[in-house]
């Protein structure tokens, strides 16, 4: 066990500053720099100008010796200062990042708790009625398109009934207001997170289900519930726990198109802004952050397999 | 298709068929409205910085037309006006005397006086060491102020007392009064921060570090509040002794996808849309359709000129006769009647019809398909077996047009010029490029193999020097400076583009800017198709908002905003 995660630790490393390297020279060798669109945006920069503020940016000099300079300071702890918000970099993604874990986090749990209690439901009668209705909730979860889903709720919730707010943080920072402006970007993800898990467990239930031992377990007279929770769903667990591992990789890169459309300034609209915008400093940050959590929970999840299957730890 | 292309693309997709459902509902169970004391405003872009000198966008410079007063500004009717001078100083009134600059040219002094009862909203004065300050910030480079053209060209300022200052130009043009750019910084507080490291100044300016210090702000508002990437809230400036303004708050929030932008509106969460950064006109056309009876609509044509730029330097387009037959196979009116239901003007040049210096009676090409095909004729392009023309060469009579991807109403343009030209015998291939790569990379290095669609945002009488004197066509040695991307090289206009500036009386100009637009509608370096619109979106219950146009925005009069009784 401990030398699985002494070798994971060391292949994050490694992967982070690959990972660090590639992003970087992949933004730095996107067509375009900040200066180059801020001359086709307004006419009154001359060439003159145009050299002052290369040289100003750094963006004279060349790509490895600037990474170089980025990496150092990143190692003593400066993450240099956004040029799209006007803040050090560790700031906007701080307010970023508590922006999407107050989405993701408990939208990620109710994903899980209530797809996965409802691939069990589907689970107990193959092709049943509730097996049925479960499985086009979970197919429609899987087809539908995040941005339609929103934009539907926000008709119906803000527009028509006017319950809810339409979108963006909330005005003030009490409980309520967060909840209210929480309330239509988590029904969003939660409805078509939860299709994953419902067809996840759905699957592994009905094999484990299958197998010899759970007849063995009726056979002894275990009630149909202890047979589905204390025989079959631990035995199913193992494909869950890697949809789970993923699942939570992604509270930290943040949900791109349900933040764009509920103006909720989160972490995957600050990286497609970051990206797009030339701003090294918040890019690199939020995609070393959004890999390390990547990394480490998929340590997580191979732990947690290790744990429920004996099998594995040969 | 680029990934933000793409997201947009996704994100747009739904946006009709929801939108008439959304409306339909939302008319018979309208949202109930917030209290009348708070404005919320929505707009697509929050600002990235709220200093005032360093970068310019559309949103900074919305917010700060609640907040800061400049000097001077183009008001409505597109003329220079004073906002915290107290008369604007002409050659006439004896506040502007030209005289010799160091450099040799011919330089002008102008004399501004402060208004007495401007203030900083901590209460101090706004005074000649605010003016100093700024302008000695803006000339030092480390400060990373963007266009230095104002700093370096404003050689020296002569203090005559707190409140009267003589600014000394090395050159001498028609708009030597006009300091729009050069915005007062509060020096009792910026000073010190800029003075103990410039290179660092713009990471620790207050305007962005605590941007509700109510010392940063000159305006009817001051900053109260923001929330990055979300809101701006402003309050009533206490220290503000104009005309008080009618709302004791004022929200600014940014959603930038306009499908949800139109929902907040729909729900109440956003009272209006501020035009310079709303919703494009096709959907506000579509919304207006729908809920003319709660908003007020109203288009402001403006100087966003849309155009097709030409790279004269491929042999085909050299030749001017192809680049006429271009423009008489387009019906550029029906496509303005078609996308836009005829409520944005079609352009004849790049001089907007509003412009004082428009002249109407500049030749016209007008729509004339059958001169096109003779035009063609006797540029030796005749038609091929598949019905595209073919030169001596046998060279197919092919051309590239690019945009922005992404971009709705600019894709739709391009297909249907595509449709027009293509019944010429013109065969044109359309390739777009996310904005990052086309303005940052194909336009700024004239990549583009044939034309490009895009627009030129300009201001009231703006000179087009960099857009089509020779000396502007933008090379490696030239750092790629330059806007000429048409590669326009036309020893007349590079003497009046000299002379235009330099010529002080309007009327001697006149001529001279009726010649540019002669050359241009004959030259025919770029096929202009119309100048866009903003399509404001207000409340029935707020009166008093004035667009302009141009880029000074409607919030610089904010205090004539009312509720209707």
């Amino acid at each position: 066990m401990l030398r699985l995660v002494g070798a994971r630790l060391v292949q994050a490393a490694v992967t982070v500053v690959l990972l660090s390297f590639a992003a970087y020279a992949l933004i730095g060798l996107m067509p375009g720099d900040p200066i180059d669109l801020a001359i086709a945006s307004d006419p009154r920069l001359s060439a003159a100008d145009a050299e002052r503020l290369r040289a100003l940016h750094g963006l004279d000099r060349p790509l490895l010796e600037r990474y170089l300079a980025w990496a150092v300071s990143a190692l003593a702890g400066e993450f240099g200062f956004s040029r799209l918000f006007a803040a050090p970099a560790q700031e906007v993604l701080a307010a970023a990042l508590v922006n999407s874990l107050a989405l993701l986090l408990p939208t990620t749990l109710a994903s899980a708790a209530i797809g996965i209690a409802l691939g069990i439901l589907a689970a107990r009668r193959p092709r049943g009625a509730v097996d049925a209705i479960i499985n086009a909730v979970a197919f429609a979860g899987i087809a539908m398109p995040s941005f339609w889903l929103a934009i539907l709720l926000i008709i119906l919730f803000a527009v028509v009934l006017g319950w809810l707010p339409a979108g963006g943080p909330p005005p003030e920072p009490t409980l309520s207001a967060w909840l209210r402006h929480l309330a239509l970007p988590s029904l969003t993800l939660t409805t078509l997170g939860l299709a994953a898990y419902a067809r996840q467990t759905r699957a592994a239930m009905i094999e484990a289900l299958g197998e010899p031992w759970i007849r063995t377990a009726r056979a002894k007279g275990a009630p149909p519930s202890r047979v589905l929770l204390r025989h079959a769903l631990p035995n199913a667990a193992i494909p869950i726990v890697t949809v789970a591992a993923l699942d939570f990789a992604t509270l930290v890169s943040g949900a791109l198109v349900v933040e764009t459309v509920f103006a909720w300034p989160g972490m995957g609209k600050l990286l497609y802004d970051a990206i797009l915008g030339n701003d090294y400093n918040v890019a690199l940050l939020a995609l070393l952050l959004a890999a390390l959590v990547t990394l480490a929970a998929s340590l997580a999840a191979d732990l947690i397999q290790l744990a429920l299957d004996p099998r594995l730890r040969r | 298709m680029s990934a933000r292309a793409t997201l947009r693309a996704i994100l747009r997709a739904p946006r009709r068929a929801l939108a008439a459902l959304a409306v339909g509902l939302a008319l018979a169970a309208p949202a109930t409205p917030l209290a009348r004391d708070t404005l919320t405003i929505g707009i697509t872009q929050y600002p990235s910085t709220l200093h005032p000198s360093i970068e310019s966008m559309a949103a900074k410079s919305y917010v700060h037309g609640f907040t800061l007063r400049p000097i001077t500004v183009h008001d409505a009717e597109w003329k220079v006006v004073c906002m915290l001078c107290e008369r604007l100083p002409t050659i006439e009134n004896g506040d502007a005397v030209p005289e010799m600059a160091p450099n040799g040219n011919p330089g002008i002094a102008v004399t501004y006086r402060l208004r007495a009862d401007s203030a900083w909203g901590d209460g101090t004065p706004i005074t000649t060491e605010d003016i100093l300050f700024a302008w000695e910030a803006g000339r030092e480079a480390a400060t990373g102020i963007g266009p230095a053209e104002l700093y370096r060209s404003l050689h020296r300022i002569t203090v005559i007392d707190a409140r009267t200052f003589t600014l000394h130009f090395d050159k001498l043009t028609f708009e030597y009064n006009a300091i729009n750019e050069l915005r007062p910084l509060p020096a009792h507080l910026e000073r010190a921060i800029w003075q103990a490291d410039p290179r660092a100044y713009r990471t620790r300016t207050l305007y962005d570090r605590e941007p509700a210090r109510p010392g940063l702000w000159s305006g009817p508002y001051r900053v109260v509040a923001t929330q990055a990437g979300a809101s701006v809230t402003l309050e009533r400036n206490p220290a503000w002794r104009g005309r008080e303004p009618a709302f004791r708050r004022i929200v600014i929030r940014t959603v930038e996808n306009t499908a949800a932008l139109e929902a907040n509106l729909l729900a109440g969460q956003v009272d209006m849309i501020a035009g310079e950064l709303g919703l494009p006109l096709d959907q506000a056309l579509a919304l207006e359709r729908r809920a003319a009876t709660r908003f007020r609509f109203h288009i402001q044509p403006g100087l966003v000129y849309e155009h097709i730029d030409l790279n004269l330097d491929l042999p085909a387009l050299s030749d001017r006769r192809v680049r006429e037959a271009l423009v008489r196979a387009i019906d550029r009116d029906q496509i303005v009647q078609r996308l836009f239901e005829g409520r944005v003007p079609v352009a004849h040049s790049f001089v907007n019809p509003l412009d004082r210096m428009h002249d109407p009676t500049v030749p016209r090409i007008p729509f004339d398909p059958e001169g096109a095909r003779r035009l063609l004729e006797e540029a030796g392009w005749r038609p091929g077996p598949d019905g595209i023309r073919r030169n001596a060469t046998g060279e197919r009579l092919s051309l590239e047009l690019m945009t922005t991807a992404g971009n709705r109403s600019r894709e739709l343009v391009q297909q249907v010029l595509q449709g027009m030209w293509r019944a010429v015998g013109v065969e044109v291939r359309i390739r777009n490029e996310p904005p990052r790569v086309f303005f940052g990379e194909t336009l700024s290095r004239r990549r583009f193999q044939g034309m490009a669609l895009f627009a030129w945002i300009s201001s009231p009488e703006n000179v087009p020097r960099t857009i089509l004197h020779s000396t502007e066509i933008p090379t490696e040695a030239r750092n790629w400076a330059g806007q000429n991307y048409t590669g326009f090289r036309h020893a007349e206009m590079d003497e009046l583009l000299e002379r235009l500036p330099i010529t002080l009386e309007p009327e001697a100009r006149r001529p001279l800017w009726r010649r540019v637009q002669e050359i241009y509608a004959t030259e025919i370096p770029v096929i202009p198709l119309f100048f866009r619109a903003d399509a404001h979106i207000w409340p029935r219950w707020l009166e008093g908002v004035r667009p302009t146009g141009h880029l000074a925005p409607s919030s610089l009069w904010v205090e004539a905003w009312r509720v209707a009784p």
